[in-house]
């Protein structure tokens, strides 16, 4: 049963499509799908995978120093709190400055893998907290590095593109 | 009867990386889809940002495209999953309707009010989830089965929405009448 709303929109159907899109659509998907784009594919795993023999590596001394570290509970805490201040400060304004562009979130999936890093090494403090917690608060350390050098790789990559954008877009490529 | 495309040189060349047969692919379609965007999304900026984002979709999805529909089709879905994805993530989407039992009757709006233009502009004053489900029904030819496996709502709730949404346009397009009628 159909009434006259839906009479009138089918017998007009085509005069409700007036909008066209602007030309930079189009250029910005083909440098998103471009081949090189995805052959530039970053391999931060690399220093994931630092952060994980550095974490094996800790659990190893840890067995081996024993628990002479065992009452340093409270300034462990301490040096894991401010140290984690520090950076995630430093991180966030990273990621402030990122949130301004626009790009293929993609290249966020290796921050992800060493926040996944960051957590499993925290759980790692916290079940042996004292013994390797040195080692492992080192490793935590050499984690936030990574990211952030990982979001400084993929600022200035972002940041290019962009350029890249708006000098195509005067002369755009089809 | 609609004519049915399938393209199926042009995808596959897509599929290749053709870079011509991409372009020619977004031309076929990026007009519709983009007129899709702008009825969910309402902001042309933030109709652009969806329909890129589809389009990268179509892209490295099309090796998935199994001719079971038409490219057009197909596109479409993914072009409005995005305008959901973007509705969503903006927590505009659906209140949660009641399933009160429903007489569909049928709206009717005077003769008067119903132009192009006055229509798109009351149904841009709906709420995001009549407007979605208006959308849908109205505008992109879905039945209320395919509205309900779209949005992950029941059948009824999908009828109750549009039901209501053509109530409320139609009180909009009233209200628009007369008080352009009280300002001349």
């Amino acid at each position: 049963m159909s009434d006259n709303l839906e009479k009138f929109v089918r017998k007009n159907r085509e005069h409700f499509d007036s909008e066209t899109p602007r030309d930079k659509v189009w250029s910005n998907i083909y440098t998103e799908i471009r081949p090189e784009k995805t052959i530039r594919r970053i391999s931060w795993y690399k220093y994931a995978a630092a952060a994980l023999i550095l974490v094996s590596f800790g659990a190893g001394i840890g067995l081996f120093i024993g628990n002479s570290h065992s009452n340093s509970e409270i300034l462990v805490q301490q040096q894991i709190e401010e140290s984690e201040k520090k950076y995630t400060k430093l991180v966030n304004n990273k990621l402030n400055e990122l949130s301004e562009y626009d790009f293929d979130k993609k290249l966020l999936t290796d921050i992800e893998l060493l926040d996944q890093i960051h957590l499993e090494l925290k759980a790692e403090l916290i079940e042996n907290s004292g013994a390797n917690s040195r080692v492992v608060i080192h490793a935590m350390m050499q984690n936030y590095q990574a990211k952030l050098a990982a979001l400084e790789r993929i600022l200035s990559e972002v940041k290019e593109n962009d350029l890249e954008t708006q000098s195509k877009e005067s002369s755009t490529i089809y | 009867m609609a004519e049915i495309v399938l393209h199926k040189d042009l995808i596959e060349k897509c599929r290749s990386g053709n870079q011509e047969a991409q372009y020619k692919l977004y031309d076929l379609y990026s007009h519709a889809m983009f007129n899709i965007c702008m009825r969910m999304m309402k902001s042309k900026v933030d109709a652009e940002d969806v329909l890129q984002n589809a389009f990268v979709d179509v892209f490295t999805k099309l090796h998935q495209f199994g001719y079971q529909s038409t490219p057009g089709a197909w596109i479409k879905r993914i072009v409005i999953n995005n305008c959901l994805n973007h509705l969503k993530k903006k927590k505009m989407l659906f209140e949660e309707i009641d399933n009160i039992p429903l007489v569909q009757e049928p709206v009717h709006i005077p003769q008067q009010l119903l132009s192009v233009d006055k229509i798109k502009s009351g149904m841009m004053q709906l709420a995001p989830g009549f407007r979605t489900v208006l959308n849908l029904y109205l505008m992109e030819g879905y039945d209320h089965q395919e509205i309900a496996d779209i949005l992950d709502i029941s059948v009824s709730t999908s009828k109750t929405q549009y039901s209501r949404a053509k109530k409320k346009l139609r009180e909009i397009l009233i209200e628009e009448e007369n008080s352009s009628v009280l300002l001349a």
